[in-house]
């Protein structure tokens, strides 16, 4: 990826940086697409973000940053995680991740 | 609108044949089964999701107007990712509705497993968000996401998915142009290795090459047998949020019951006159949500209703006789054509070892990425 796609993402990548909320669901990805190495744990998480039309709440989606197993219901918080490797560029993306709180 | 032609290649790992030979071998069996000439076709379109990234192809219609030798005909590709081929034949009607083609051939084609499963993967990935593409989500992944809230909400368990698989295998078994025609065990399935969590190798539809093609044409401009013309009753598209994560509900679908609400209501049809469907089991957990969705069964009670039987060969609504996306094969561009040959081949009486006796409305299900995309149609014996 090119760096000025890198940074034009950065835009949106740290918006839920701090953010807490609650996994609703969850999946642990065995096999995982190019550029990923599984397993790894995906969890979706019901938050209140930007939107006040959405009653306070909205999901987002992203990977699983802790020892523990995520579960249903637990109670999270977004934390700044590397999310991809140096691709010809040489430019690392950073963004974030969930963990327990 | 009628269904003139209709044509499906073998569904497989198909060393020996290119994407261009595919659609030759679709395409023109079609032409032959509706008696059309080349000259004849005033509209190709092709329903392909992949052949760009996949094949270095991105000039598909006119590649299969060339191999087929239709000069003069408009072509092009419709994509809507794995609902490509549903969308493509909604084209054709729209566009012989307005006058603008009086026969239209749409292909459905992918080839796929000339490449790895990772980079597969990463390629179907292009029908998802960018949020979803960054979390590292698979579509085995984002229909884990729904299916653990599916379990939440209605408290199934893994096992219970397993049902869909040996239905559909079972189908396959009487289908000769099926990629898997053997029937497997419950056992089976559930000893398989689980791909993102809760859904396991056989709750997933595979990569698949294949093709599959119809011809349409409008009552003025037919003079084929009566008998081997099937009507298209109707043909509906509705779309949803692209993102998972902005859908109202996780346990539904809801481009599809927009489609089909609007299906019934242009064929006249209620879900209950329903002989026979072809439904989007791109997972086991897609085929659980369809039949609920289309208004085969009650919400949360689709699974029940699978492990009794009620959608196999003899039940009261046979579902996936074709073996389904699971057992027949996924060629994501395909799919949504070779559902629509499989319901004409019901309905003119032509299905072989797997006909539904008497078949005289079938429904087809195509959904393009999570959900963001449903085609349905729905077909009528003349």
């Amino acid at each position: 990826m090119k760096a000025v796609s890198v940074w034009r993402r950065q835009k949106t990548n740290y918006q839920n940086l701090g953010i807490v909320g609650k996994v609703v669901s969850k999946t642990r990805i065995i096999e995982a697409p190019q550029g990923f190495v599984g397993p790894y744990w995906v969890v979706m998480v019901a938050a209140p973000l930007r939107s006040e039309s959405f009653e306070g709440q909205e999901r987002v989606v992203g990977q699983w940053a802790d020892v523990v197993e995520p579960k249903i219901g637990m109670k999270v918080v977004g934390v700044l995680r590397r999310i991809g490797e140096a691709g010809s560029s040489g430019v690392i993306e950073y963004g974030v991740k969930w963990k327990q709180l | 609108m009628l269904i003139t032609g209709a044509y499906q290649t073998k569904f497989g790992e198909l060393w020996d044949k290119s994407l261009s030979d595919l659609i030759f071998e679709a395409g023109s069996n079609a032409m032959k089964d509706a008696g059309v000439k080349p000259a004849e076709v005033d509209l190709v379109l092709v329903g392909n999701m992949l052949s760009g990234q996949l094949e270095g192809q991105e000039h598909l219609g006119a590649v299969a107007a060339e191999a087929l030798g239709i000069n003069q005909a408009a072509a092009m590709r419709v994509e809507a990712a794995c609902a490509s081929g549903g969308v493509a034949v909604n084209q054709a009607v729209n566009a012989i509705k307005a006058g603008a083609a009086k026969t239209a051939l749409v292909i459905g084609a992918e080839k796929m497993t000339d490449k790895s499963s990772g980079e597969v993967a990463l390629s179907l990935m292009g029908a998802a968000s960018e949020a979803e593409r960054q979390a590292g989500l698979t579509f085995v992944g984002l229909y884990g996401l729904m299916a653990r809230v599916y379990f939440d909400r209605f408290g199934l368990k893994k096992d219970d998915l397993a049902h869909v698989a040996v239905k559909n295998h079972r189908h396959a078994s009487l289908n000769p142009k099926a990629q898997y025609p053997y029937a497997v065990d419950l056992e089976t399935v559930l000893k398989s290795s689980c791909v993102a969590s809760p859904l396991h190798l056989f709750d997933c539809a595979p990569i698949t090459d294949g093709a599959a093609a119809v011809v349409i044409q409008n009552r003025r401009s037919t003079s084929h047998d009566q008998k081997r013309v099937v009507a298209i009753a109707a043909s509906q598209v509705a779309t949803d949020s692209v993102s998972l994560t902005k859908r109202q509900s996780l346990v539904e679908i809801g481009a599809t019951k927009t489609a089909v609400k609007k299906a019934y209501l242009e064929a006249g049809v209620e879900a209950s006159e329903v002989d026979v469907a072809e439904v989007h089991d791109c997972f086991s957990i897609a085929e659980i949500m369809a039949v609920e969705d289309l208004g085969f069964c009650k919400k949360g009670e689709g699974a029940k209703a699978i492990k009794r039987g009620e959608f196999d060969f003899g039940g009261r609504l046979p579902v996936n006789l074709s073996g389904g996306l699971k057992a027949c094969g996924h060629p994501v561009g395909a799919t949504g054509v070779k559902q629509v040959v499989e319901l004409a081949l019901q309905l003119r009486g032509e299905a072989g070892e797997r006909q539904v006796k008497g078949a005289k409305v079938g429904l087809a299900h195509n959904v393009g990425g999570s959900g963001g995309t449903a085609v349905v149609h729905l077909l009528k014996k003349i």
